[in-house]
């Protein structure tokens, strides 16, 4: 459903992170989970059962760490969950490009979680649990899943959100700007959002250093990696194996 | 035989009425403002106020909703009229500085994102849309909440509801998506949800 | 007439007919549904305006920038100011809400008001029990002053746990001249050898392991963070720094920059007797490195100047042998001490008089009545049986901590305190750099009833009437700032960088160190697997953490060992398997990984409760004697 009026200019909502600046710290992480409301983990909490939207991942590439972070790709080109959802509970929305996950609608057959090949779908095994009092440190422009639901990254709706209530305040328009928070944190400034509508952060993009995992599927991921190290890349093409936990 | 059928009607006939009867009514419980307020008051000849005078955007463009007490006692920290209700207000809230809980009659629940910039400043659309009369009324009117969902009837509708006949007249995700597609907006899950 | 069970279920046909044509069973499942997505155990978002101040992050001597965003007077998140921030950054703000906060004043296990605190203290100090003291656990704070102003005008002792980061900037500036502070100046250097220092996990500013100026060379048992970063990882035997860093001084010998050096300073003697009997073969058996590394480090750092050699240790696992910061300390004097600078003084009020630092090893056993402990923030700790070794009989302890778990335990009395962003708590002064700094963070949410700082304790117990924030207000004021905005906005000083001050080194070797004391250090008798104790201190901070350790494999985390793959199989042991680290001072369970480090070291990853049950080894490392993991 492509949106109409001149108030809006489909944006295709891209990120292009820095491989050579990444050093694995983990604050992305952190601060993903606490822009989305995603709760801490349980005391038995494993690889596998816990709740990262966005997880780096260690390479192993025989000399200096190298570090990758992986979240949901945004697949544009048969978007895999989106095609097994029974539920309609996926959505790629062709004015953002932001393939949106519904915790309403979904009914936790995790079968989009078997479909994405980046593994970047996280399951609610319980009912989300945070220490006594810190629910009013959450953030009021996330809601809260329930257990049964799956979840992942949406490109940090929450500010997609905040940054349209504000263009629609200041009377702007075309796509807004934003940063997600994993952008805003990330202390090397490894990783940067842009629309890929806009030329100069698109040529940057596909740029000779930068890959995308998996390519060869063809699922028209908007996560692009940049690097200079050829040993980086070849311990990426190893993706596909990485375990969970 | 017609005794039976005379039964049979008559057991369809009383639940019939009490079914169309009981539903939304006894679904509702009511519970009390913690004052009450005029909006005439304010925004008739002698108020001359406007919606946007209490009900306003902050600058990120987010909506205020229900004014502050601070924005009350701008004006109310000492009785402006004769009421009694004003009297009571400034008794009990604006002197010991309280903050009146109201009970907002369109809450959305957390998951939905409900932005009035967008609705309000670039879609112009009328606050009596959807708020109705409130702006004119001369009290606040019963604040009644569903008894086992705690959305307010507002929300989840005044009228019966799903038969097929008609909506339920409130603010749910079918009267947000029956506007929307009235006025040729499209829109996808995550323009609304949060 | 006669109802028979016919009419009912006619009557009851009927009513069922009506029913399903009325909205009531319809209206009711639609309700249903939306009954069951609003359980009341789930959690609702905060409602209202969301706002942005300013502040900092005064967790650690980084005092990073921060802004902070909030909902209706409680902070949701904190985000970097124009700088970078470190993991624990992000979730900082939920230390008010942690699950292990103090929150009740209590003796044993009564609950008491902190008035009954208080007047127990002053009584036990009036009462004759001998000296009063106050264990500052994160000393070098602008409160820390504080402290030493109550302590001086009781006649009580300032005491500091043994100094684990910064213990090298100690070392050498023993061998000064003249009494100075020092710290090193990572932003000027252009190699570093670190032994075991962490220095790109929580030790320096986290913008260091974004971006570094300089070549580091880790050296260490275990392929930490740090290690992995590196430019190269020494894959050091544990208890072989000494070995490592007299074979260094070896490869120096004879190069004339370093012999007109020698010639100038005391104590070169026992140094170079030291370093001459250990030739990079000889310590290579002691070290666990090949002798052509070993060349190749020392030479690294005498051609790329200016140079630092850190021995500092690691938050967890506690400071070296005196002997291996010793050896550390020489090779810094070898090089003039460049890569270190003198620390400015922190800008004092004329009038105050501020009693001694002293370690808490330097305090007479036996000697403490009544003990103060000031546990402001995770992280921080120091082996209790160094601290009980101090305590007189009956002594009276104190704990003013913002947790229940840790030095609570050890203590009759416990006060909880404010926790950042509650009140104006300031940062400890930099590792990685050689200035001086007051970080204050500004207090934005309420804090709970019955808390109080440590410095407000010290100051009621000294009888003072000034509130311990305009007492912080006047150290402000000295160092050039307004007092009056510190609870609203906080406050930030730092001094000019004391890097172009030249330290002046006197002497290579302190005076009763030994070469015989020094190889004997250099050949310890390590058992195999030998168990390293390490830890990222900032760990503590908030659960969310463990999303970096428990909900993925990025990091280690407290209560993890890792192993090389060859050791796991020759222990038995599989990967994920819960084992338990055994030792005289305690078993704790483990979880086991396999990591690529030493194959005969088993890298116990812990938390500041580990360090409060090792003891202290002669030598002045921490020890938890002879422990191994074992299969649960």
């Amino acid at each position: 459903m492509r949106k109409q009026g001149a108030e809006t200019r489909a944006a295709r909502y891209a990120m292009l992170i820095d491989l050579d600046r990444c050093n694995g710290c983990g604050a992305c992480m952190v601060a993903c989970a606490v822009e989305n409301n995603v709760p801490p983990p349980q005391p038995a909490a494993t690889p596998r059962t816990g709740l990262n939207w966005l997880r780096v991942f260690r390479l192993n590439t025989g000399g200096r760490d190298a570090f990758i972070p992986v979240m949901c790709m945004q697949c544009e080109d048969e978007t895999p969950c989106q095609s097994v959802c029974p539920q309609k509970a996926v959505e790629l929305d062709p004015a953002t490009g932001i393939v949106g996950q519904i915790p309403e609608r979904c009914l936790g057959c995790r079968y989009c979680m078997a479909a994405c090949p980046y593994q970047a779908r996280v399951f609610n095994w319980r009912d989300p649990q945070w220490p006594a009092g810190m629910e009013r440190a959450l953030n009021p422009r996330v809601s809260v899943r329930q257990r049964g639901t799956v979840e992942k990254c949406n490109f940090c709706h929450g500010r997609w959100q905040a940054a349209l209530e504000k263009a629609a305040h200041d009377g702007g328009s075309g796509p807004v700007h934003y940063t997600p928070a994993c952008a805003e944190a990330c202390p090397a400034q490894a990783i940067r959002f842009g629309d890929l509508n806009d030329p100069e952060f698109a040529a940057a993009c596909r740029s000779g250093e930068t890959f995308r995992l998996l390519e060869s599927l063809g699922t028209g991921p908007k996560v692009f990696y940049r690097t200079s190290r050829e040993e980086v890349r070849e311990a990426t093409r190893g993706f596909g194996e990485v375990k969970r936990g | 035989m017609v005794r039976t059928g005379i039964l049979f009607l008559a057991g369809f006939s009383l639940a019939l009425s009490a079914g169309w009867w009981s539903v939304p009514r006894i679904l509702y419980r009511e519970e009390p403002q913690p004052a009450q307020f005029s909006h005439i008051a304010h925004t008739g000849e002698k108020g001359g106020m406007s919606c946007e005078d209490c009900h306003s955007f902050r600058d990120d463009g987010t909506f205020a909703g229900i004014p502050k007490l601070e924005t009350c006692a701008a004006c109310h920290s000492a009785p402006m009229g004769e009421t009694q209700a004003e009297k009571d207000f400034i008794a009990r809230f604006v002197e010991p500085g309280i903050e009146p809980q109201w009970k907002s009659y369109a809450r959305q629940p957390d998951n939905a994102w409900f932005p009035h910039s967008a609705h309000v400043l670039r879609g112009k659309v009328a606050c009596e849309k959807c708020h109705g009369g409130m702006g004119k009324s001369d009290k606040l009117p019963a604040y009644r909440v569903h008894r086992f969902t705690g959305y307010p009837e507002d929300v989840m509708g005044k009228r019966a509801g799903p038969l097929g006949l008609k909506r339920a007249g409130g603010m749910r995700m079918d009267d947000c998506v029956a506007c929307h597609r009235q006025n040729r907006i499209e829109h996808s899950c995550l323009d609304c949800h949060k | 007439m006669k109802i028979e069970r016919r009419d009912l279920l006619s009557l009851a046909a009927g009513a069922a007919a009506g029913v399903a044509v009325s909205p009531l069973p319809w209206r009711l499942l639609g309700d249903a549904a939306i009954w069951s997505q609003n359980w009341h155990w789930m959690p609702r978002v905060p409602r209202g305006a969301v706002t942005e101040t300013e502040g900092r992050c005064t967790l650690c001597p980084a005092a990073c920038p921060v802004k902070l965003r909030m909902t209706e007077g409680v902070v949701n998140s904190v985000w970097p100011n124009g700088a970078a921030l470190c993991p624990a950054g992000f979730a900082a703000h939920h230390l008010a809400w942690h699950p292990l906060r103090l929150r009740e004043c209590r003796r044993g296990d009564k609950s008491v008001t902190p008035e009954e605190a208080l007047q127990a203290l002053r009584a036990a100090i009036e009462g004759r029990r001998g000296a009063a003291a106050v264990l500052d656990l994160a000393p070098g704070r602008a409160s820390s002053l504080l402290h030493r102003r109550h302590m001086a005008s009781i006649g009580g002792a300032y005491l500091t746990p043994p100094a684990v980061e910064g213990s090298t900037a100690q070392a050498v500036a023993a061998l000064l001249g003249k009494r100075a502070e020092l710290a090193a100046d990572l932003a000027r250097v252009k190699t570093v050898l670190s032994a075991g220092t962490p220095v790109l996990d929580g030790w320096a500013a986290p913008s260091f392991a974004v971006e570094r100026g300089f070549h580091l060379i880790q050296a260490e048992p275990h392929r930490s963070r740090t290690a992995g970063l590196a430019d190269e990882w020494l894959p050091l035997k544990p208890g072989g720094e000494t070995a490592l860093l007299l074979a260094i001084g070896h490869c120096w010998l004879q190069r004339p920059e370093i012999e007109e050096r020698l010639a100038r300073l005391k104590g070169a003697e026992a140094w170079r007797k030291a370093a001459e009997a250990m030739p990079p073969v000889r310590a290579a058996e002691a070290a666990g490195i090949e002798a052509a590394r070993i060349e190749a480090a020392a030479a690294r750092l005498i051609d790329n100047r200016p140079a630092l050699v850190l021995a500092d240790g690691d938050p967890v696992g506690g400071p070296l042998s005196r002997e291996a910061r010793a050896a550390a300390a020489a090779l810094n004097a070898m090089l003039g001490a460049e890569g270190f600078g003198i620390r400015p003084a922190l800008p004092v009020p004329k009038d105050w008089t501020l009693a001694e630092v002293q370690s808490v090893e330097e305090a007479a056993d036996g000697s403490i009545g009544v003990l103060i402990l000031d546990e402001p923030w995770p992280g921080v700790s120091v082996p209790w049986q160094l601290v009980e070794k101090k305590l007189a009989r009956n002594a009276v302890v104190a704990a003013v901590t913002w947790n229940h778990a840790q030095f609570a335990g050890k203590a009759e009395w416990r006060i909880p305190v404010p926790v950042w962003l509650e009140a104006p708590l300031d940062a400890p002064q930099p590792n990685d750099a050689p200035r001086a700094q007051i970080a204050i963070a500004p207090a934005v949410m309420p804090a709970p009833q019955d808390v109080m700082v440590a410095a407000e304790v010290t100051a009621r117990l000294a009888g003072l009437e000034t509130a311990w924030t305009e007492e912080l207000a006047e150290l402000v004021k000295a160092a050039g700032g307004a007092g009056e905005k510190l609870a609203g906005e906080g406050f930030h000083w730092q001094s000019e960088s004391g890097s172009a001050a030249a330290p002046g080194v006197a002497r290579a070797a302190p005076e009763n160190m030994t070469a015989e004391a020094w190889l004997r250090a250099a050949a310890p008798a390590a058992a195999s697997p030998a168990i390293v104790a390490h830890g990222w201190r900032q760990a503590a901070v908030s659960p969310m953490l463990g999303k970096l350790w428990l909900e993925s494999e990025l990091r280690e985390g407290p209560q993890q060992a890792a192993a090389h793959p060859d050791l796991l199989r020759r222990q038995g042991m599989e990967e994920g398997v819960l084992a338990r680290l055994v030792s005289p001072r305690g078993a704790w369970p483990v979880r086991v990984r396999a990591a690529e480090t030493r194959p005969d070291v088993f890298a116990v990853c812990g938390g500041p409760a580990l360090t409060l049950s090792c003891e202290v080894r002669p030598d002045g490392a921490w020890t938890l004697g002879e422990a191994k993991v074992v299969k649960s």
